[in-house]
């Protein structure tokens, strides 16, 4: 597992003029790496909770100057309400460090793994298999940010 | 009043209960069919291959098209609809309808549907023709196992994520089975142009929580840049082994 600061040298000339890209649809493995993880530190431009797919838009500031934006991409809204992620936590102008699996193809895109938040509990979708046992036992569901 | 003799009472009560009994839903062993009705959830499966275990058992053609399948040209990457069978295979769950002449499938994913006609019709004759990217679905019991036979898929749909595809001629039949409180189900594919033999998976569906509801997924809704998605041909390596002649 590879883990580094995006804040450390990205200089790539795309980076400047990147369009934000979407990537053969759907399927997670094949567009990202699964195998690795990295950190993007910044503030929350922008974000899109739709279907098919939710978008985060984070402005890290660059070491000589500057800033970059990253595109976050994430579930479909509907599997996020379901397993009551609170992604409204994620906001515009707030702080934070969103672990992503980097795109294979693409600079500054990536696949949210999970968010530190600015109170120190990290934001993650407690994933399908979570939800489904509470069904099974007839639960609430629930997946609060954990202090870490 | 016609008076009737005991006998004859007696038949025409056995007869009258016979004619009602029609409005419940009955198979060949004449017993309730079970209510596969309900709100159920999918067990995620962008692969088919891994749940068979294996590649399935291509013709020529079909390991040729496997080999140089381009995710950027996914069906539902431009909205078009997932399928019979790739919508039970969806990361979204589905209403189950059932009447004793349809059976409505509503899916969360791509808020499309499915009938299945139970009343014993046949495919249209000319189903090729006016091919449904759902398909054309009959649906009769054996015992407690509903079985449907769904054909006239348009051929531009996709079994699943990965990006297996079919022709014109794939000829799905599905089984569903309560198990439990979960329904399995079993599809079966034939399609002589892409497999040398027909082929099944088997999937379990979970019932949801008593409050969930359909949610809204609207696919052009934030499916931006779907112009900008790039070629992607992760098969180019696959090398096809025919099976050995019998």
């Amino acid at each position: 597992m590879l883990t580094r600061s995006v804040t450390a040298a990205i200089l790539l000339a795309a980076l400047v003029t990147a369009q934000r890209q979407v990537l053969a649809h759907h399927s997670v493995a094949v567009n990202f790496d699964q195998s690795k993880q990295v950190d993007v530190t910044g503030t929350i431009k922008e974000v899109v909770f739709r279907n098919p797919h939710s978008q985060i838009t984070v402005t890290v500031p660059k070491p000589e100057g500057g800033s970059t934006d990253w595109f976050v991409e994430w579930s479909d809204k509907n599997a996020l309400v379901r397993r009551a992620v609170p992604f409204e936590l994620l906001q515009p102008g707030i702080k934070v460090t969103i672990t992503v699996n980097p795109s294979r193809q693409l600079p500054n895109v990536g696949y949210f793994s999970k968010a530190l938040l600015p109170d120190g509990r990290v934001l993650r979708d407690c994933g399908f298999g979570a939800f489904r046992q509470s069904v099974a036992k007839q639960e609430t569901v629930s997946c609060e940010p954990q202090k870490q | 009043m016609i008076r009737l003799s005991r006998r004859a009472g007696a038949c025409a009560a056995i007869l009258s209960v016979a004619v009602l009994l029609p409005a419940v839903a009955t198979g060949q062993t004449g017993e309730p069919k079970p209510d596969l009705s309900g709100f159920w959830i999918n067990q995620y499966t962008p692969d088919l291959s891994r749940v068979l275990g294996g590649q399935p058992p291509f013709t020529a053609a079909g390991a040729e098209r496997w080999r140089t399948v381009d995710t950027a040209k996914d069906p539902t990457g431009r909205c078009w609809p997932p399928g019979p069978t790739r919508a039970f295979t969806a990361p979204f769950p589905f209403l189950l309808v059932q009447q004793p002449k349809t059976i409505a499938l509503l899916y969360e994913y791509f808020t499309i549907w499915r009938v299945i006609y139970m009343d014993g019709r046949p495919h249209p004759a000319d189903i090729a023709e006016y091919p449904d990217f759902m398909g054309h679905s009959i649906g009769r019991w054996e015992g407690a196992v509903l079985v449907v036979d769904t054909v006239g898929i348009d051929e531009r749909s996709w079994l699943d994520t990965a990006g297996h595809e079919h022709s014109d001629k794939l000829h799905v039949v599905e089984r569903f089975e309560k198990d439990g409180g979960n329904i399995k189900w079993t599809a079966t594919f034939d399609d002589p142009v892409f497999f040398t033999k027909p082929w099944s998976i088997t999937r379990t569906f979970t019932p949801g929580k008593a409050d969930d509801r359909i949610m809204p997924y609207t696919c052009t809704d934030n499916n931006k840049d779907v112009d900008q998605v790039r070629p992607n041909q992760p098969n180019l390596n696959y090398t096809f082994v025919p099976e050995a002649p019998r």
